[in-house]
């Protein structure tokens, strides 16, 4: 019998590379696989961070309700929105020098809570500026602060069970997630009344 | 017959028929052809060498005239002539008055010679006038304004002193709840010694002097003397004397006295007050410190209650109300309005002529107290009053002198053509209530007499550094309305303070005044026009035998938005006493005067205005405004009588001319009268016919609770009180537009065991009826629920937060 040249080489060659393709696109579908999640879960983990800031922001506002500036604020036209920041009649900005509780250890979370009774004060409007909600001057609330069918004659010698105390006031709460190069913000607005 | 004997005969008929006939012609027409004049002729000769003269002072002057001059003069019927002589006593009755009717009038006057050297008057210009003393049987009692949420009810009634049939005095209630079942009277200490007492002569707070003082002296002499003081006013062969006896060295004016009778202390306590019911004022003003700023009370009025009551003394009393068990009420201080110090002196100088006081509306206003802040954003808190009608003035009377040390009496006084008004508005800073200060007055008077002796001024006492113009005052003659402070702002958070005053004008128009509480400075001013542009005016004194605004004052309130927001003036409303109302939006740009929504009369050819007896009340019922008021109604016809009737008014339905006529018969029991779409009215009688009675006398004014209607009321003649109890949500559904409909069954309670004197909401919500003497004779738990939401305490109800809008990026 005799000796034909060899087959095997190339088919192993060929198995070999198909193989090797097939651990590559293995890899790399496992690798992107991986690193999918990964983003994913630290979208919702800067996510819940963002939403916990929130949260904590309208704590800071339910606290101070009681002592909250209602005279309407004035931008000053700093895109740091400091002019804005809600705060206390003795001027304390609400969240100034406290960190919002942590949630996760590798990321960071800043609050701002920006006042929505202010006037542009002749700046121009900047894409951050929350909206402009003035407290008082008939926003249209549409809703009373005294009882249905009872005396609204405004006198020192008449005090109404009262609602809708100042307006009623809104607020913007914008919390920012960040861990490295990635950032996520989550931005409510809002009420709060008597 | 002969013709001798017809001659004879003709003779005869010429001699007794035509002869009279042709005199009697001949006269008239020698009368008509007389030119209307008078002549004048003064005896004896002596008197005419001593200067003796004769003028005519109205309706035209002229002279002085010769004796014996014939002066011709117009059309008129009536003249006012003076005779002036020197060294001669001047007729009985100087000046007279003499009727010409067209042709010449002659009339000669002897005088006598007098035994006292003759008087001479250094300028007639500045003959003194005198506050004019009231000569009214009756006063009426102002309406207290009803408080809500509150624990203290106060009120005044007058009478006339036993004593002293010219004079009314006060008698104060004040009743302070001291438990669920408890608002007795209390107590009240007048406080004679202790109690600070001041006067504001000018621009400050100065201790009243208890004797004559030289400083007292310079300020009657240069405060009080109108048109002007003059020390050597008149002058004979024995010395000179001043026009008023305000001089350093006199000793008639009784300065003990005048203390007692200032403090109360001259057989009363309390002169009437006249327009100025009793205002109590509270720690907190909740509409602020819930809305506007936790922190604008001020800190001396921490657990304070006060009670201010102006009366015609002329002196502004405070007194401090404690509550609960040390309940009781004790005057702290006593002031004179620099207004009032312009002329409550003159009630010692009549004293000192008549021997008796006298009513004279010194201090005759209503005050309001509000919360407001400064230019540099302080809150003060201000109280603000008015003179009220003010003071006519009349010329002092001759022999006046006499009592008052001086040895001669002028003669010749000019006429009296209008006798004008002493009136003011004022405001004192009670920031802290024990320490009152002076912010600014402003005081216009006016006298029109003759001889040039009229004078027009406005004087301006301002401590506060800012600028009055007078002039903006000028026209202001008299107010009688409540003032009213609140503050407008603007979508950039400007606030502006405002003093609103609704008065009289000097042409007997209503204007409106809008004035910054803290300076006085007026902002802006002017008349409320009608729909069709005419001015509103007060009705024809002459044509109904009074005057509307001194009966029933116009009242201006504020309401609270309907929207919400801050309780800004966007909602104020003026009830004036034509009968007309208007809605006023201060806290706009556009359209920010009075704009008229209703004229209400009681008849349908509208002769008979329909004005408030007391304030009215607004609320919100089913998206739209209601209005409740008392006013006095007048139904002429076949069976004229006067009731007074409660209008219940749609404000966004009712048509702009309202007439009550057409509900005669129909007493409050059983029917409501139906006016028109939007219009009910209740006519506050009970009974029908020949047992048809008033109720007269109102306890408290129309107040909205919880959808219910309430108003308490006594008829004297019929002796029952009652408390209507109108359900709102049926009168709101009624849909007939006239006609009567019946009450419903529960629309008020009678009582015929007590009097109804008060009403009032206490600090737990329970509406309360009391008697005179305090007792609570009915109640209404809980019409108002204190225990969820905002609070009497201002700010301290629970927060509610509400998300807008919830988004991610």
């Amino acid at each position: 019998m005799a000796k034909r040249p060899g087959m095997a080489l190339p088919l192993v060659l060929l198995l070999v590379l198909v193989g090797s393709v097939l651990v590559g696109v293995a890899t790399y579908v496992v690798q992107n696989l991986f690193f999918t999640s990964n983003s994913v879960a630290l979208q919702n983990r800067l996510y819940n961070a963002a939403q916990s800031g929130v949260q904590w922001g309208m704590g800071l506002v339910r606290e101070n309700a009681d002592q909250l500036e209602t005279d309407i604020l004035l931008f000053d036209g700093n895109a740091n929105l400091d002019s804005i920041r809600a705060r206390t009649k003795a001027g304390a900005i609400l969240g100034d020098g406290m960190d919002p509780p942590v949630v996760d250890s590798s990321i960071s979370v800043t609050v701002d809570i920006l006042d929505c009774n202010y006037d542009l004060n002749g700046n121009s409007r900047i894409e951050t500026l929350p909206p402009i909600v003035p407290e008082s001057g008939g926003t249209g609330s549409g809703v009373s602060g005294i009882p249905e069918g009872t005396s609204a004659i405004i006198d020192p010698s008449r005090v109404i069970p009262m609602s809708g105390g100042g307006g009623p006031h809104r607020f913007v709460i914008r919390a920012t997630a960040s861990k490295g190069s990635r950032n996520f913000q989550v931005e409510a607005m809002v009420v709060i009344s008597q | 017959m002969n013709s001798r004997k017809r001659l004879g005969a003709l003779a005869i008929a010429v001699v007794f028929l035509v002869f009279p006939m042709v005199l009697f012609v001949a006269t008239n027409m020698g009368d008509a052809a007389q030119t209307p004049s008078i002549r004048i002729t003064i005896l004896p000769a002596d008197a005419v060498t001593q200067g003796a003269t004769w003028s005519i002072v109205g309706p035209v002057a002229s002279g002085p005239h010769a004796s014996g001059e014939t002066v011709v003069v117009d059309g008129s019927t009536q003249y006012t002539v003076r005779i002036d002589c020197p060294g001669y006593q001047p007729p009985a009755v100087n000046p007279f008055t003499v009727y010409v009717n067209n042709k010449l009038v002659s009339t000669t006057i002897t005088l006598i010679k007098s035994t006292t050297p003759p008087v001479t008057i250094s300028d007639i210009t500045l003959w003194p006038t005198w506050p004019v003393r009231g000569t009214t049987s009756a006063v009426w009692e102002p309406s207290s304004f009803l408080s809500i949420g509150r624990d203290v009810v106060a009120w005044v009634t007058f009478e006339r002193l036993a004593s002293n049939e010219n004079f009314f005095k006060a008698n104060l209630s004040v009743m302070v709840k001291v438990s669920d079942t408890s608002f007795p009277p209390v107590d009240i200490d007048f406080d004679y010694v202790s109690q600070v007492f001041k006067m504001i002569p000018q621009n400050q707070f100065l201790d009243f002097p208890t004797s004559y003082t030289s400083a007292l002296a310079g300020y009657l002499q240069s405060k009080s003397v109108l048109k002007a003081y003059s020390a050597n006013w008149m002058t004979n062969n024995a010395g000179s004397y001043p026009n008023q006896n305000f001089s350093n060295s006199q000793t008639w004016f009784n300065m003990g006295e005048w203390n007692d009778f200032l403090k109360g202390n001259a057989g009363f306590e309390l002169a009437d007050s006249g327009h100025a019911p009793t205002l109590l004022m509270w720690e907190e003003d909740a509409w602020l410190t819930f809305y506007v700023d936790k922190n604008s009370t001020p800190a001396a009025w921490a657990g304070k209650t006060f009670l201010f009551l102006p009366t015609n003394q002329g002196m502004l009393y405070a007194f401090d109300v404690a509550e609960g068990s040390t309940a009781g009420a004790k005057r702290v201080w006593s002031v004179m309005p620099a207004p009032a110090f312009k002329q409550a002196a003159f009630h010692q100088a009549r004293k000192n002529n008549d021997g008796y006081y006298s009513r004279m509306t010194v201090l005759d206003g209503p005050i309001t107290v509000h919360d407001a802040q400064d230019s540099s954003n302080t809150w003060k808190r201000l109280l603000v009053g008015t003179t009220g009608l003010g003071t006519k003035q009349e010329n002092k009377l001759p022999g006046t002198w006499l009592k008052e040390q001086s040895p001669i009496s002028p003669s010749g006084a000019p006429e009296v053509t209008d006798p004008g008004r002493v009136f003011g508005i004022y405001a004192i800073d009670v920031t802290d209530p024990y320490a009152p200060s002076c912010l600014w007055s402003v005081t216009n008077q006016a006298c029109t007499r003759s001889l040039n002796s009229s004078f027009s001024s406005v004087v301006v006492e301002n401590a506060t550094g800012g600028s009055i113009s007078g002039t903006d005052y000028q026209n202001l003659f008299y107010s009688v309305s409540k003032p009213l402070i609140g503050f407008t702002q603007d979508a950039s958070g400007n606030r502006v303070w405002h003093l609103l005053v609704v008065g009289i004008d000097k042409s007997n128009h209503y204007h409106w005044y809008d004035i910054n509480p803290m300076t006085g400075e007026v902002y802006r001013n002017g008349t409320f026009a009608s729909r069709d542009g005419g001015i509103m005016t007060v009705p024809d004194e002459a044509a109904y035998g009074f005057n509307f605004e001194e009966w029933y004052p116009s009242r201006i309130l504020s309401a609270y938005p309907q929207a919400g927001g801050l309780p800004v003036l966007s909602d104020v409303y003026v009830y004036l006493s034509n009968g007309t109302f208007f809605q006023w939006n201060l806290n706009t740009t556009t359209d920010n005067t009075p704009q008229h929504l209703l004229s209400i009369y009681t008849n349908e050819s509208h002769e008979y205005p329909a004005p408030p007896i007391t304030d009215f009340d607004i609320a919100y019922i089913g998206g739209h405004r209601y209005l409740a008021a008392t006013a006095p109604l007048n139904y002429p016809g076949a069976s004229p009588h006067d009731t007074y009737g409660l209008l219940i008014v749609d404000l966004d339905r009712a048509p702009v001319e309202l007439n009550t006529q057409g509900a005669q018969g129909q007493g409050g029991d059983t029917k409501i009268r139906l006016m028109e779409t939007g219009v009910a009215m209740v006519q506050l009688q009970t009974g029908t016919g020949s047992h048809a009675y008033d109720f007269n006398d109102i306890a408290a004014s129309p107040l909205f609770v919880s959808n219910i209607l309430y108003e308490a009321l006594y008829s004297p003649e019929g002796h029952l009180s009652r408390l209507y109890t109108l359900d709102m949500g049926y009168i709101s559904g009624i849909t007939k537009d006239h006609g009567n409909t019946f009450l419903p069954d529960d629309a008020y309670i009678d009582d015929t065991e007590n009097i109804f004197a008060a009403m009032t909401i206490d600090s737990e919500g329970n509406l309360l009826v009391l008697d005179e003497e305090g007792n609570i004779v009915y109640r209404v738990d809980n019409v108002l629920d204190y225990a969820s939401g905002g609070t009497g305490s201002g700010g301290s109800g629970s927060w509610k937060m509400d998300v807008v809008y919830w988004k991610t990026s």
